[in-house]
């Protein structure tokens, strides 16, 4: 009777340790699946990045973003231009009569908004963009 | 009494599991014995399953290995037609996803099939559509795509992919078993959900990768080139252009442009116009460009001199039954006035001082009638007579681009030629293949075809195309801080009836810079400009454009400006 539970027991072991064993490939097997899926995707993420980076490289676009950059450091330019014309514009013998009458301030306030030069007298420009225009 | 009773139970009982279990015993025979191979099948149909792995298609480089052509994932959409339930319900909420017919789709959900496709290579917000519909028996599964980050820049030699990977033009095509790669495959036990069970793994046999194709093609230069060519094209009202660049000393491919061109990324709408490349596939007349053959004919063979006088009849001379026009009347000519000024009646002069035999031989050993062999399919030979069909009237046609027809790669190989010191090279398009590591798996390596003309023609025949640029018709041609040499050429095209056309015309200019050390040969053809038709007007700026660019790019040295004090 004992040989016969000793034997048992020994059995029910080894069959225990080979759904253990079992167990545990499927639990590897499902991690490795996984893994193998996070690589895929990491891959093929780099080859999408890879592919925007050429794309994003390519002359037409580059030649693009050089001429729009140029068309605005020429629109700018011609906006700095146009501010130092406006600060260097004499007051007209007719504003200052506006401005010795009474409610001189809104009347000033009307004329700056229906002058073309008002942005430009709004902002001032500073020391050294001046002289880089002057000197343009 | 009761004892008898008992016993008579429990034989009942005996025997009805004796029953039983026998049956229970009949059927396991039958099914583990007889049906055994059956259900063998049916589980290994359920369990096991071979997953066939797409290889990743070879990408297409430039000569900088700047990316032409890649590869990359997208999702198809299929179904497991036996699994979707509500197949009208599905087809309804997927038609306007897929952009398919509801129609078309429900079709395929009523096959009684395992697998059926719905849509390939889908768009990523597709795929998540789909994927957040969570329908039964409706999955993703992972493809390739080719994908042209420059879309249309050199598409006709590029070429594309059908849906399955398989090159159908251009390089994409010719260079397919390179590219494609070998599928590979997994043989492995999947669980009830489906997933993949590695460690039951039973073969797995990796893909292979296809090669990278590695061209002489420069993606800058082949945008300059495309760029100039599209402004000419459109300024001049054209049909259509080509442009080649080629480094002389190797014959390598820098650029080839072909206009009309297409977005490779959308080649199912491109018509099959604009997919031709015309630079290979098709020839024209060559006309006043093929002036600078006779011409080296004549002085290679010693029958003319740079200095030697030709009368030009003042623009009209009746020869072999037909009268020969000069665009404008000239009188006594140097040889080399005769071609900068693209006098017709002097080259067809000069032409018969050498003779037809030794002419034809010079045409053919520049090339013309043969495919140069550049890797790509479809290459014409072009049309040249042998000289047993040439007429009487072919020695006053040939000798200035008449009677014969070359493709424009014929063209700048010639011209290449020239530059080259008389050695004609072989057009070269790939320069090599190599694996995914950078591993050169083919070289294909720069081919000396032969020697057409000696060193001393070529340096006279230099000097005579840069006086077409510096003095004669090809001014637009000359490039600001370089030395630039070429010869223009403006040819009719044959009308269907055969006769030359008076108002289809192909405006040419081909040439090279610098002209004493040339590092570019550039050949330019507009097809059907007008109403300015010439080659001097039309197609020399674009050489110029493109030269200029080039040069510049390349970091060729600029030649220093001749001063008073040194012209002394």
């Amino acid at each position: 009777m004992r040989k016969f539970v000793v034997g048992v027991l020994i059995m029910s072991f080894f069959a225990s340790f080979y759904v253990f064993q079992q167990t545990r490939l499927l639990e590897y097997s499902y991690h490795i699946n996984s893994n193998q899926k996070s690589i895929s995707l990491l891959v093929d993420q780099n080859r999408q990045l890879r592919y925007n980076v050429a794309r994003l490289e390519t002359p037409a676009r580059l030649e693009n973003i050089i001429i729009a950059k140029k068309e605005d450091e020429t629109y700018s330019l011609m906006r700095r231009q146009k501010i130092r014309i406006g600060q260097q514009r004499p007051i007209s013998a007719h504003e200052t009569a506006i401005t010795a009458r009474p409610f001189a301030t809104a009347g000033k306030f009307l004329l700056n908004m229906f002058s073309l030069d008002t942005e430009a007298i709004a902002k001032e420009l500073g020391e050294q963009k001046q002289t880089h225009l002057l000197g343009f | 009494m009761q004892t008898r009773r008992y016993r008579f139970r429990l034989g009942i009982i005996t025997l009805t599991f004796t029953i039983i279990l026998t049956l229970i015993s009949i059927r396991l025979i039958y099914i583990q014995v007889f049906q055994h191979k059956r259900f063998v099948d049916l589980a290994n149909n359920q369990h096991s399953v071979t997953i066939v792995f797409e290889p990743t298609r070879g990408a297409i480089l430039d000569r900088n290995m700047r990316k032409l052509a890649v590869d990359l994932k997208v999702d198809s959409v299929y179904a497991v037609s036996r699994d979707v339930d509500e197949k009208e319900k599905t087809a309804r909420k997927l038609a306007p996803i897929l952009g398919k017919d509801k129609g078309f789709l429900y079709e395929r959900l009523s096959r009684d099939k395992q697998f059926v496709w719905l849509a390939r290579k889908v768009t990523k917000e597709q795929a998540g559509k789909v994927s957040g519909l969570n329908l039964k028996g409706i999955h993703l599964i992972d493809e390739r795509k080719r994908f042209y980050p420059n879309g249309s820049l050199a598409s006709q030699t590029i070429g594309f992919c059908d849906i399955d990977s398989v090159g159908l033009e251009g390089l994409e095509s010719h260079y397919n078993k390179y590219l494609r790669g070998r599928d590979g495959y997994r043989s492995i036990i999947r669980d009830a959900k489906s997933r993949e069970l590695y460690a039951f793994e039973k073969e797995y046999v990796p893909p292979v990768n296809g090669y990278n194709l590695v061209l002489t093609i420069d993606q800058v230069i082949q945008h300059t080139a495309e760029k100039a060519l599209k402004k000419a094209i459109k300024k001049h009202n054209a049909k259509a252009g080509v442009a080649v660049v080629m480094e002389p000393a190797t014959g390598d491919i820098l650029a080839l442009a072909v206009e009309p061109s297409y977005d490779i990324n959308d080649f199912q709408n491109a018509t099959s116009d604009s997919r031709r490349n015309r630079a290979i596939t098709d020839y024209y007349e060559p006309g006043s460009v093929f002036k600078v053959v006779t011409a080296s004919a004549c002085l290679n063979e010693g029958v003319v001199s740079l200095e030697d006088n030709f009368f030009c009849e003042n623009g009209a001379w009746y020869v072999a039954g037909h009268t020969l026009h000069d665009h404008r009347g000239h009188g006594n000519m140097t040889f080399r006035e005769v071609i900068e000024k693209s006098s017709n009646i002097g080259t067809v002069k000069a032409a018969m001082k050498l003779g037809d035999k030794a002419l034809y031989r010079y045409i053919r050993a520049y090339g013309f009638g043969t495919p140069t062999g550049i890797e790509f399919p479809g290459e014409i030979p072009g049309k040249v007579r042998p000289l047993s069909r040439w007429s009487r009237y072919s020695m006053t046609a040939v000798p200035m681009g008449q009677e014969i027809a070359a493709t424009p790669i014929q063209l700048t190989a010639c011209i290449a030629a020239i530059a080259n010191d008389g050695v004609l090279m072989k057009p070269r398009l790939v320069s090599e293949i190599i694996d995914s590591k950078g591993e050169v798996i083919k070289e294909y390596k720069p081919i000396v075809k032969r020697r057409v003309i000696s060193h001393e023609t070529s340096v006279a025949l230099k000097e005579i195309m840069q006086g077409v640029v510096e003095r004669g018709t090809g001014k637009r041609a000359r490039i600001t801080d370089y030395t630039s040499a070429g010869k223009t050429g403006t040819s009719q095209k044959v009308e269907p009836s055969g006769r030359y056309s008076h108002s289809k015309f192909i405006a040419s200019f081909a040439g090279f810079a610098p002209a004493d050390e040339p590092v570019v040969a550039i050949c330019v053809m507009i097809d059907e400009p007008h109403p300015v038709y010439f080659g001097g007007s039309v197609s020399a700026p674009v050489f110029k454009e493109i030269a200029e660019a080039t040069l510049k790019y390349m970091e060729v040295e600029p030649k220093p400006k001749k001063t008073k004090e040194s012209l002394g």
